[in-house]
């Protein structure tokens, strides 16, 4: 690709991140407004918000793409990235969850958070390459951020009474698995890639996977 | 012989042309095209949905 291709579609790129992180912070304080009065400052609501505002944050902020997972790999993240989205909206008002089911929720988008945090300016939703992140809490998982999202969606399917929710939530494991292998090919590409899955062997659970 | 020459020099510039690489099986498309889908497709599902999120 010649130097000006490169130029156009990075600024694409770089209008894309910005225009879909506006979308992100608009919609996220959209339904902050749309919650009922009572639920809107549970912890639940406040650290869904939170989560919410600070992927739209990223994507104004991220890194230009070192590489892409193409059409494919993006097509096989795409089940798991909706279904947390669906099983929240079969989950009960949290205001109704056991106290327990709240804490633990809070903790779980807590340590996403900050997760998404330290990934910063590395941050993709899809398989992609944007500068491998190795220190923080990707020193102990190299998918930290999905392990408190698989965490977050346990205690959704615990606390509905639908049996589709729980399906969704406990379908989700395996398509975040799916999700995980094609982001790995993808970051496989960086010259550090090696060196980091020795030392953190684990991807979403230690000692298991 | 040289129609189907013509042909394969045909396909590769129109691949050049594309800027999503196909280094696997993956279909092509401009990039541009994925961009603004994945942008009209996540404010539509935003306001018909309280769940079109990107996560929750």
């Amino acid at each position: 690709m010649d130097d000006g291709r490169a130029r156009q579609l990075a600024r694409w790129e770089r209008c894309f991140d910005v225009l879909l992180g506006l979308s992100i912070v608009f919609w996220a304080v959209v339904a902050i407004g749309r919650v009922d009065a009572a639920e809107r400052f549970t912890p639940v609501r406040l650290s869904i918000s939170a989560l919410n505002l600070t992927v739209g944050i990223l994507f104004l902020a991220r890194r230009p793409l070192e590489a892409g997972g193409g059409v494919r790999r993006s097509v096989l993240a795409l089940p798991s990235l909706a279904a947390s989205g669906v099983a929240m909206s079969f989950a009960p008002p949290p205001s109704e969850w056991f106290f327990f089911m709240s804490v633990f929720f809070t903790a779980a988008t807590a340590w996403s958070v900050s997760s998404l945090l330290w990934l910063g300016r590395s941050f993709s939703v899809l398989p992609a390459r944007r500068g491998l992140v190795t220190g923080g809490p990707y020193r102990l998982l190299r998918h930290p951020v999905y392990m408190g999202e698989l965490l977050m969606l346990q205690v959704v399917g615990a606390a509905s009474g639908s049996r589709l929710a729980q399906l969704i939530c406990f379908g989700a494991i395996p398509l975040m698995a799916v999700r995980i292998l094609a982001e790995e090919r993808v970051l496989a590409g960086d010259p550090a890639w090696g060196a980091y899955v020795r030392r953190t062997r684990w991807r979403l659970v230690p000692w298991r996977w | 012989m040289s129609d189907d020459i013509e042909e394969v020099r045909d396909f590769e510039a129109l691949s050049a042309e594309q800027d999503v690489p196909a280094t696997d099986a993956s279909p092509r498309f401009p990039r541009w095209v994925l961009y603004a889908g994945a942008l009209v497709l996540f404010n539509a599902a935003s306001y018909v949905f309280d769940w079109g999120w990107v996560l929750w």
